[in-house]
C-alpha cells in the first residue's frame, strides 16, 4: 500500500493490485503507472501516481456513443494479454467543448482490467475524431 | 537527419529488426510498409502529434469540466 499526499485529491491511498501499468506510455505524459478513481458516476479519473497532479477524467463511451466500436490489433490484443473481450474496460478522455463537454473518441484507452495493463490507442477510422461534443 | 535516397521496392533497416520500405510512388505520394517488432507503436507523424495536444488539454482542463453538468438528463 502507497499513501500519497496529494493537492488535488488530498491523500491517496494505493493498492499495489490497482497500479495499471501502461507499457506504452501516454502520449504528452512522461509516466507509465496510473490508477482509476471514481469521480462522478460514470465519469472516473485517470491519475499518475508518479506524480498524481497528473489526472484526467475519463469516461466508458458507450453510454453516448452507442454505436462506438472498433477492432484491436493482434499486437495490442497481446500487449493487453487479453483472452477475451470481457477482459477488457474502454475509457475516452473528456475535454472542454465551449461550454460543455466532449470526447476523444480518435484514441481510446483500452484497458485490461485482471492483468492490469492499458495502451492508448488511434484509431484510423475517419468516424471518430479527437473532440466530439457530448450531448447534456 | 539522415538523408537516403530509395527507389521503389527498396528497404532501409533501422537496427536489428524494423524495416521501411518503399512499396510504391505516386507523384508526390509515397507508400510505405514498415516491419517492426512488437514493443513498437507506429503512428503518422501529424496524428500522433493531436493525440498529444488531446492529452495534455485534458490534463489541463480537468480542473475546470464539471461533469455533474453533463451527467444529467443522460
Amino acid at each position: 500500500m502507497i499513501t500519497l499526499k496529494t493537492e488535488r485529491f488530498g491523500e491517496l491511498v494505493i493498492n499495489q493490485n490497482e497500479i495499471i501499468n501502461f507499457p506504452y506510455g501516454i502520449p504528452g505524459i512522461p509516466f507509465e503507472r496510473f490508477i482509476i478513481r471514481e469521480c462522478l458516476e460514470p465519469v472516473k479519473w485517470l491519475i499518475a501516481i508518479d506524480d498524481p497532479d497528473v489526472a484526467m477524467l475519463i469516461v466508458s463511451p458507450f453510454k453516448f456513443f452507442p454505436t462506438y466500436g472498433f477492432e484491436l490489433s493482434d499486437e495490442i490484443t497481446s500487449v493487453l494479454q487479453a483472452e477475451k473481450e470481457e477482459d477488457l474496460e474502454i475509457y475516452v478522455s473528456l475535454l472542454k467543448y465551449n461550454d460543455g463537454v466532449a470526447a476523444n473518441l480518435k484514441s481510446p484507452f483500452v484497458i485490461n482490467k485482471n492483468k492490469k495493463i492499458g495502451v492508448q490507442i488511434l484509431l484510423e477510422d475517419e468516424r471518430y475524431q479527437f473532440k466530439v461534443p457530448i450531448r447534456k | 537527419m539522415l538523408v537516403l535516397t530509395r527507389k521503389q521496392g527498396q528497404s532501409i533497416r533501422i537496427g536489428d529488426d524494423i524495416i521501411v520500405k518503399i512499396v510504391d510512388i505516386d507523384g508526390s505520394q509515397v507508400k510505405i510498409g514498415i516491419e517492426a517488432p512488437k514493443g513498437v507503436l507506429i503512428f503518422r507523424e501529424e496524428l500522433y502529434e493531436k493525440l498529444r495536444e488531446s492529452n495534455i488539454e485534458a490534463l489541463k482542463t480537468s480542473k475546470e469540466l464539471k461533469p455533474e453538468d453533463f451527467i444529467k438528463g443522460v
